[in-house]
């Protein structure tokens, strides 16, 4: 019985897993608004001097641009293009209606696609503004070439697997049995007050 | 392939254990745990020899050995071997596996000051030279008196194969899943998710009493080998194991094992031994039924048994004095060094005084005033402050106490809830002591690095009060077994909800953005570009790192190993005698030139790397330099060959 619910749950978490990839494309492929490409005029330049029209130097090591008026926009998915390397962790955060102040849940790693592309998918929910952190070093050159938003991404970006996912799969479901069992024992005991082994 | 030689080192640790749960009918879920100690302990003893090398090959034969004996004395015996898979096996194993994977794939690195300077370095010391760290040559002054359980436990699994520092890293990682394997011990298989709570627990501890808030850089936590949360975690290990093997026929020899290598984790563990070892005397004499030395009986047998383990940790730390007077000539009587230069002994009789008011100084009484203090205001876990953590673990002792399944367990609920408070506190006066007595005053007036100081215990205490609720909620007729599940459960949410707040996406060791590490592998990258201008130079490197603190000096000394680094003035940041002292940095050296070439020349240093360049080098010694520096303009960086007075560029290091 315990090894079938646990089984249960392994097959549950794929297929949740599977299920929200095809109905995040579905989403974003009905609901997504034409690409576009956004001006840094949108964007307030924190920790940075801009040096040229499209390039910046960082006066601290936590540069980054945060949207002035996101509800402007109707975003889905974010991409940024650089001209050269830059150091630090390259994310996104976002606010929505729900959660309006930034907040480290409310972040996402980039992916990176090669040639200095970042791309974001973000979550099904309403968001308002984002915050774009594309280096992390003091007295860096970040030379940017576009920012867009609403790109769409490829079917299989949607089934993209990170480290924490696999963890979280392998050790996720036995720790719910494990509370789901708890609930089920006491229920057995306090309410069928079986006197049996528990 | 060196994935496969890590797996191969945690493969024979994890033969050893199956071989003495088989063996010695041990409970599988704590042979994971012995098996490391026996590990770090064997390699210690060979490598304090000055075999070291031969140590890890008796090792691995003896794991071997094992492997061999299983596979003929068990051969079609599944019922036995059934009994090794329990809920604790089953996390170590998968867990385990889990992380040297991914390591390897991600390769994390050293990260942590303290990694460079001796618990990261020591390790690949003893790799690349095949001998013990306190005896190996690394090129200056090393001060390597710190105690080698943990180093010969990240050795281990660098033993075969290149060195590689994920691989110590994950090392350390499969020594704290055996802890949270033995907190989880006393579940059987099918009953392996009423154990699941538990391994949470464990599993998030190090996170739970070292963070108390949100950290921008990752946590290096599971990620490292620093010594203060593994010591921490084998505190608890300890006493779990001896709850778990009480009465078995092995139990005290096991716990000593334990014991002793928790004595040579580090320095500050002995008197957290000392606890340990009282606890569990007075467990043996209070609430043990029976507790014989081989025919020895009754209260004779529990009297041999205590002085046994009451005198393993005493002789684990003699021998490594002993062993430092003998090898490196170091004050024998366990000198702790710092400002007063006291010895371990001399150290508690001079503080116990002044605790009594004897000679009180006016630095015993600010120090100790701002560690009262600080346990009831500084919030130093998630749980909370000092204060806080006291209260949930003494609760956890109280359920521990209600729930127990007999007389004799709800004895040992309360002396283990009175000894190990009580040991708290002596544990607290003696960090305060170290303060008042070994730290500058600076150092002592700040209380630098108190966190580092206070979690270990934090963390055995609360680990073994969990074991002990563990006992009960493992009991099979219980007619309040929800109280000990439940309060668990509370707990493990509790743990859960605060660190999910805490730990931001990207700042884990199973999913660190690589950006994280850019400025260590751009490091690695220079190092490598280095051995290939020069890969076997009998002489030493000069260091130059303008503006460094010593935190690269540090990590160049730790990475071009073998090639030797320098002192280089202690971090290598120099300025000509005349020169106006830049007024933002404290790390200027002012030498002239002739005190410069007399420098290279005694330290036997046939070259020169300059990782950063500034303007006071390039005014001062740019005319050494047959480039003039030109080299190093933007924050490049050069190696030169010392050719008497001038230094020939060899070529740019990227």
């Amino acid at each position: 019985m315990k090894k079938k619910i646990t089984l249960l749950l392994y097959i549950l978490f794929v297929a949740a897993f599977l299920l929200e990839g095809v109905v995040h494309f579905a989403y974003d492929r009905i609901t997504m608004p034409q690409e576009e490409e956004i001006d840094f005029s949108n964007f307030e330049i924190v920790n940075m001097k801009q040096t040229g029209e499209k390039t910046f130097v960082s006066v601290t090591n936590d540069p980054y641009f945060e949207m002035i008026d996101g509800d402007r926009y109707v975003m889905h998915t974010v991409k940024y293009i650089l001209h050269g390397e830059t150091s630090g962790a390259r994310s996104l955060y976002y606010t929505t209606t729900k959660e309006p102040i930034y907040s480290g849940k409310n972040m996402i790693i980039a992916k990176d696609s090669g040639n200095y592309t970042f791309e974001f998918i973000l979550p099904m929910e309403e968001i308002r503004r984002i915050r774009l952190d594309m280096s992390g070093a003091f007295n860096e050159v970040i030379d940017i070439d576009k920012i867009i938003i609403n790109y769409r991404p490829e079917f299989t970006d949607y089934f993209s697997v990170d480290e924490m996912d696999v963890a979280k799969f392998i050790f996720m479901p036995p720790a719910i049995a494990s509370v789901l069992f708890f609930v089920y024992d006491l229920f057995r005991y306090y309410i069928r007050k079986e006197k049996e082994e528990i | 392939m060196d994935l496969l030689f890590t797996l191969f080192s945690f493969a024979a640790v994890t033969g050893i254990a199956v071989f003495i749960s088989l063996k010695y009918n041990m409970n599988s879920g704590l042979t994971p745990f012995v098996s490391s100690c026996f590990a770090m302990m064997f390699l210690s003893l060979f490598g304090c020899l000055g075999f070291v090398k031969l140590g890890g090959y008796l090792y691995f034969l003896l794991a071997l050995a094992a492997v061999i004996y299983m596979a003929l004395g068990y051969k079609n015996n599944w019922k036995a071997l059934s009994k090794v898979v329990t809920p604790g096996f089953v996390f170590f194993v998968a867990a385990s596996v889990f992380v040297i994977v991914l390591f390897s794939i991600k390769q994390p690195m050293y990260i942590v000051w303290d990694e460079f300077s001796f618990w990261g370095t020591s390790v690949k010391l003893i790799k690349v030279s095949g001998e013990m760290y306190t005896t190996a040559e690394i090129g200056w002054e090393w001060a390597a008196t710190q105690k080698p359980g943990l180093v010969m436990n990240s050795y281990l699994y660098e033993f075969f194969g290149h060195y590689q520092e994920w691989r110590a890293c994950a090392g350390m990682d499969v020594l704290l899943f055996s802890v949270a394997a033995a907190v989880a011990s006393c579940f059987e298989n099918k009953n392996w998710h009423k154990a699941v709570p538990f391994i949470v627990i464990a599993f998030l501890t190090p996170f739970a009493f070292s963070l108390y808030n949100t950290i921008t850089p990752p946590s290096s936590i599971y990620m490292s080998v620093m010594a203060d949360v593994p010591m921490g975690m084998i505190f608890g290990a300890v006493m779990c194991l001896y709850f778990g093997l009480r009465g078995e026929k092995h139990g005290v020899g096991a716990v000593c094992i334990a014991l002793a290598t928790l004595t040579f984790v580090k320095d500050t563990a002995f008197p957290l031994a000392m606890v340990a070892a009282v606890i569990i005397c007075a467990d043996i004499i209070i609430a043990e039924k029976e507790c014989s030395f081989g025919a020895v009986k009754g209260f004779a047998g529990k009297i041999i048994n205590c002085i046994i383990v009451f005198i393993t940790p005493v002789i684990t730390f003699i021998a490594w004095t002993v062993y430092l007077g003998a090898v490196l000539n170091v004050d024998a009587t366990g000198n702790v060094g710092g400002s007063e230069q006291m010895s371990m002994f001399g150290m508690l009789i001079e503080g116990i005084k002044q605790l009594l008011g004897i000679g009180t100084t006016e630095k015993f009484v600010q120090v100790m005033g701002q560690m009262l203090s600080n346990y009831f205001n500084i919030r130093l876990t998630v749980l909370g402050s000092g204060l806080r953590v006291t209260i949930v673990i003494l609760c956890l002792t109280a359920v521990a106490f209600l729930t127990a399944a007999d007389k004799r367990q709800k004895i040992r609920s309360v002396l283990y809830a009175v000894l190990s408070t009580a040991g708290f506190a002596v544990y607290y006066i003696f960090i305060g002591f170290c303060f008042v007595f070994v730290f500058k005053d600076a150092e002592a007036a700040s209380l630098a690095s108190y966190e580092r100081y206070v979690y270990p215990y934090y963390i055995g205490w609360f680990l073994a009060a969990v074991m002990l609720v563990a006992q009960s909620a493992a009991q099979k007729t219980q007619k309040i077994y929800g109280l000990a599940r439940a309060s668990v459960l509370a707990v493990t949410l509790l743990m859960v909800l605060r660190l999910s707040n805490i730990l931001l996406v990207g700042h884990t060791f199973v999913d660190f953005d690589e950006n994280f590490l850019k400025d260590r592998r751009e490091q690695v990258a220079k190092v490598e570009c280095i051995m290939e201008y020069i890969p076997d130079a009998q002489q030493k490197i000069f260091f130059i790192g303008q503006g460094d603190d010593g935190n690269r000096w540090f990590r160049y000394s730790n990475q071009m190993l073998p090639l030797q680094l320098a002192y280089s003035y202690g971090g290598g940041t120099i300025c000509h005698a005349d020169a106006q002292t830049p007024g933002d940095s404290l790390y200027y050296i002012k030498v002239t030139q002739d005190e410069l070439l007399d420098y290279l020349q005694e330290n036997n240093c046939g070259y020169i790397f300059v990782e950063r360049s500034d303007s006071y080098l390039e005014s001062g010694f740019g005319h050494m330099f047959s480039d003039a520096l030109e080299s190093c303009k933007d924050g490049k960086s050069a190696l030169y060959k010392i050719n008497g007075s001038k230094f020939e560029f060899i070529g740019e290091v990227k």
